[in-house]
C-alpha cells in the first residue's frame, strides 16, 4: 500500500523585512513518515515550521494539508488539523500535575451542572492520562507530582503525549532532545519512532546529526532559506549532509566551485 | 532505600518520590525521617499553630477562654479575608499592596454616606462598588499601561490613603444616630455565639478553595502566574484572568472594609492598615503550607489564624507591643527564604520587573 501524502509545501516564500526567512521551499510529507529537517542556525527551520503550524503565515505559496489546501491562520487553526507541535520550551504548566497538563485548555467537566459551571472531572482526566502513558509506555513515578519535578526527558515524554491524546497526525519537534541526557534523549528517540507505529507522522529538527541518523527515514536540508537538498536517510551520510547545510563549497586559490551533492 | 545523592533537589516533591520508595520497599529508619521531615515541611504551619496555642493556653490559662477564642477568630476573620484576596492576586502571577488602603476606603466612603443620611443598604453598596472600582483601575493601569503591579498598586495606596483622610477630615467619622442594621456586619450574631465576621470568612474561603482547586478557571489562574506564555499558547486569556483576580481582591477588601466600621462603629483613615503586613505574611507563609512555593486557600487561612493566635497570645502574656511588628518581620523572611531555598532560587508569582 503506497503511502499517502499528508502534508504538502508548495513554494513557501516568508519575508521578513529584508531578509528572506523561506525561500521557494517544497516537500512532501508521507504519512506515519519521520522526515528530519535540519540546516545552520538562521537556515529558515524554525520559520518553516511555524508556517506550518499556523504561527506565521506564507507571504507565498501554499500548503496542502490531506490533499487540501490548508490556510492555518493561528496556531489553533493547525491543532484542530490534528498537527501538534512540542517547542524547546515544552509549553507546559510547571505547577500543574501530568493530567491537568495534557488536558490544557481542554479540559473535562463533570457531567452534571456542576460541570455547566465549571467544575473539573479530575478523576477522569487523571485516569485518562494514566491510559495514554501507558499506552506509549512512559514511566512517570507519580501522576500527582507537578510537572516541575520530572527530568527533562520525562517532560518531553509529556509534551508528545499531549499530542497523541489528541489524535495528532503530525507532531513537530523544535530541538527535542537538546536538553536532555544521553539516556534520556535515547528514550526520547524510541518514543518518536513508536510515534511511527501509531500512524502519527514527525518532523524532526535538530542540530544532532546523530539523533537524525538514527530515527529519521528522509531528510529535507535547508540552507539560507532554501531547500537545499532532500536525502534517504539510509542512502547518506553525515558528510553529505553537512555539504548540504554548508552549502557550495568554494575553492578559494582557483576560484572554481565544487558541485553541490544532487538530491536524491 | 536509597540515600538521597549529592544533586538530588531537596523539594518536598523529590521528597514524594522517594515517600512513595517506602511505600514499594517498607519502612526503615531513614525512610520514616525522610517522610517526617517532607511532611513536618508541608504541615509546618499548621504543627506551629497548635503548639502556639497550647504554649499560650500553659502560659495564660484565660487565652483559651471560649470568649478569648472567639476573639482571636473575630480578628483572623477580617485578615483572612484580605489575604485571600492578595493570595488571589498573587495566584495570578501580580501584587496588589493597596488592598488594606481600599478596605479602608470603602469603610470610610459608606461610614460618612451614612452619617449624611444615605441608608445602610446603599452606602454599604456603594463602598463595596468603590473597591471594585478601585481594582478596576489597577487593572487598567498594569494590564493596559503595563505598570509594574508592584509600583502601580503602591501609587494607589498612597492616593486612597490621602482620599481616605479627605473624607474624613482626619478624625474618627462617627454618629450616635448610626441604625442598628448598620452594626450586623461586625457586631452581630448567629446562633447566639457565632460571630457574623467568622460566618463571612467561613463562606470566603469556602467560595475561594472551591472555585480555584475545582474548577477550570481556578486552574486557569494558577497557570497564568506560573506559565503565562503556556497559558497563552493554551488558550486562555491571560488579560482577563489577571483582571478576574484584581476584581476579587477588590471585593474582598470592601468586604473587610464594611466589616470593619461595622465592628467599630465608626471610621477613621487608618482603620484597616493594620491589617496590610499580617495579611502579605497570611499570604506567602501559606504559600509554604501543603504546595511549597504556590499561594493557596488553605495555607492563607492557617496562617492568618496562626497570625492571630500570635497577636492574641502577645498582648495576653503581656509582651511589649513592638515585639509583634519584629516577630511579623521575622516570620515573613523565613516562610519567603524557605520557599526560596527549596525551590533553588525563584519564588513564583513574585517579580518585581521593573
Amino acid at each position: 500500500m503506497t503511502p499517502r501524502v499528508l502534508l504538502s509545501a508548495r513554494s513557501l516564500y516568508k519575508r521578513f523585512g529584508g531578509v528572506r526567512a523561506v525561500q521557494n521551499v517544497s516537500f512532501d510529507l508521507y504519512e506515519s513518515e519521520i522526515l528530519g529537517l535540519v540546516g545552520d542556525n538562521g537556515a529558515g527551520k524554525s520559520t518553516l515550521i511555524k508556517i506550518i503550524s499556523g504561527v506565521y503565515i506564507a507571504d507565498k505559496g501554499e500548503l496542502l494539508w490531506e490533499g487540501r489546501p490548508a490556510r492555518f491562520s493561528s496556531p489553533r487553526d493547525s491543532r484542530l488539523a490534528g498537527i501538534e507541535t512540542v517547542y524547546q520550551d515544552l509549553s507546559l504548566a510547571e505547577e500543574l500535575d501530568v493530567a491537568a497538563n495534557i488536558f490544557l485548555g481542554k479540559e473535562l467537566m463533570r457531567k452534571s451542572v456542576l460541570g455547566y459551571l465549571g467544575f473539573l472531572d479530575n478523576e477522569k482526566m487523571k485516569a485518562e492520562a494514566l491510559k495514554v502513558l501507558d499506552d506509549l509506555g512512559i514511566q512517570i513515578p507519580s501522576i500527582h507530582t507537578p510537572v516541575r519535578s520530572l527530568s527533562g526527558g520525562q517532560r518531553q515524554s509529556v509534551a508528545i503525549s499531549k499530542g497523541v491524546y489528541w489524535n495528532a497526525k503530525l507532531i513537530i519537534m523544535d530541538e527535542p532532545a537538546a536538553a536532555l541526557g544521553v539516556r534520556q534523549r535515547n528514550k526520547a528517540l524510541a518514543l518518536i519512532t513508536h510515534l511511527k507505529k501509531r500512524g502519527v507522522a514527525v518532523i524532526l529538527i535538530s542540530h544532532n546529526l546523530q539523533d537524525i541518523f538514527s530515527v529519521t527515514e528522509r531528510v529535507i536540508v535547508m540552507n539560507r532559506g532554501e531547500k537545499a537538498g532532500e536525502v534517504i536517510t539510509a542512502a547518506a551520510s553525515e558528510e553529505d549532509i553537512l555539504k548540504l547545510m554548508i552549502g557550495t563549497m568554494t575553492d578559494n586559490q582557483k576560484g572554481e566551485t565544487t558541485e553541490s551533492i544532487k538530491p536524491v | 532505600m536509597k540515600p538521597m545523592k549529592a544533586d538530588e533537589p531537596i523539594t518536598s516533591e523529590a521528597a514524594e518520590k522517594r515517600k512513595l520508595d517506602t511505600v514499594q520497599n517498607g519502612l526503615t529508619a531513614e525512610s520514616f525521617w525522610s517522610l517526617a521531615r517532607y511532611q513536618g515541611r508541608r504541615y509546618g504551619v499548621l504543627i506551629a499553630l497548635c503548639m502556639l496555642f497550647i504554649i499560650f493556653s500553659l502560659m495564660e490559662p484565660r487565652f483559651y477562654g471560649l470568649k478569648n477564642i472567639l476573639t482571636i477568630i473575630r480578628q483572623a476573620a477580617i485578615l483572612g479575608i484580605l489575604s485571600l484576596g492578595l493570595t488571589v492576586v498573587v495566584i495570578s502571577g501580580e501584587f496588589d499592596i493597596s488592598f488594606a488602603a481600599s478596605a479602608t476606603f470603602a469603610g470610610v466612603l459608606s461610614v460618612v454616606l451614612l452619617k449624611n443620611g444615605v441608608d445602610v443598604y446603599t452606602s454599604s453598596l456603594i463602598g463595596w462598588a468603590s473597591s471594585v472600582a478601585v481594582s478596576l483601575f489597577n487593572a487598567i493601569t498594569i494590564l493596559y499601561i503595563g505598570i509594574p503591579s508592584f509600583i502601580a498598586t503602591l501609587g494607589m495606596m498612597a492616593a486612597l490613603t490621602g482620599i481616605s483622610r479627605c473624607l474624613t477630615g482626619g478624625a474618627t467619622c462617627y454618629s450616635a444616630y448610626f441604625p442598628a442594621s448598620f452594626a450586623v456586619l461586625g457586631r452581630a450574631f448567629a446562633f447566639k455565639i457565632v460571630p457574623i465576621p467568622v460566618i463571612t470568612f467561613v463562606l470566603v474561603s469556602a467560595i475561594a478553595l472551591t472555585l480555584l482547586e475545582n474548577t477550570r478557571r481556578g486552574r486557569y489562574l494558577y497557570v497564568t502566574g506560573a506559565n503565562p506564555s503556556a497559558a497563552s499558547r493554551a488558550g486562555i486569556n491571560v488579560r482577563r484572568m489577571k483582571l478576574t483576580a484584581l476584581v476579587i481582591c477588590g471585593l474582598c477588601s470592601g468586604l473587610a472594609g464594611l466589616t470593619t466600621v461595622s465592628m467599630l462603629g465608626s471610621a477613621n483613615p487608618v482603620i484597616c492598615d493594620g491589617y496590610l503586613m499580617p495579611a502579605i505574611i497570611g499570604c506567602f507563609l501559606g504559600a509554604v503550607f501543603l504546595r511549597v512555593g504556590i499561594p493557596n486557600v488553605t495555607g492563607t487561612v492557617v496562617s492568618c489564624l496562626l497570625l492571630a493566635v500570635l497577636t492574641n497570645g502577645f498582648v495576653m502574656i503581656g509582651l511589649p507591643f513592638y515585639m509583634k511588628e519584629i516577630i511579623q518581620g521575622i516570620v515573613l523572611l523565613v516562610s519567603v527564604g524557605t520557599v526560596a531555598l527549596l525551590k533553588k532560587g525563584r519564588v513564583a508569582s513574585i517579580e518585581f520587573g521593573y
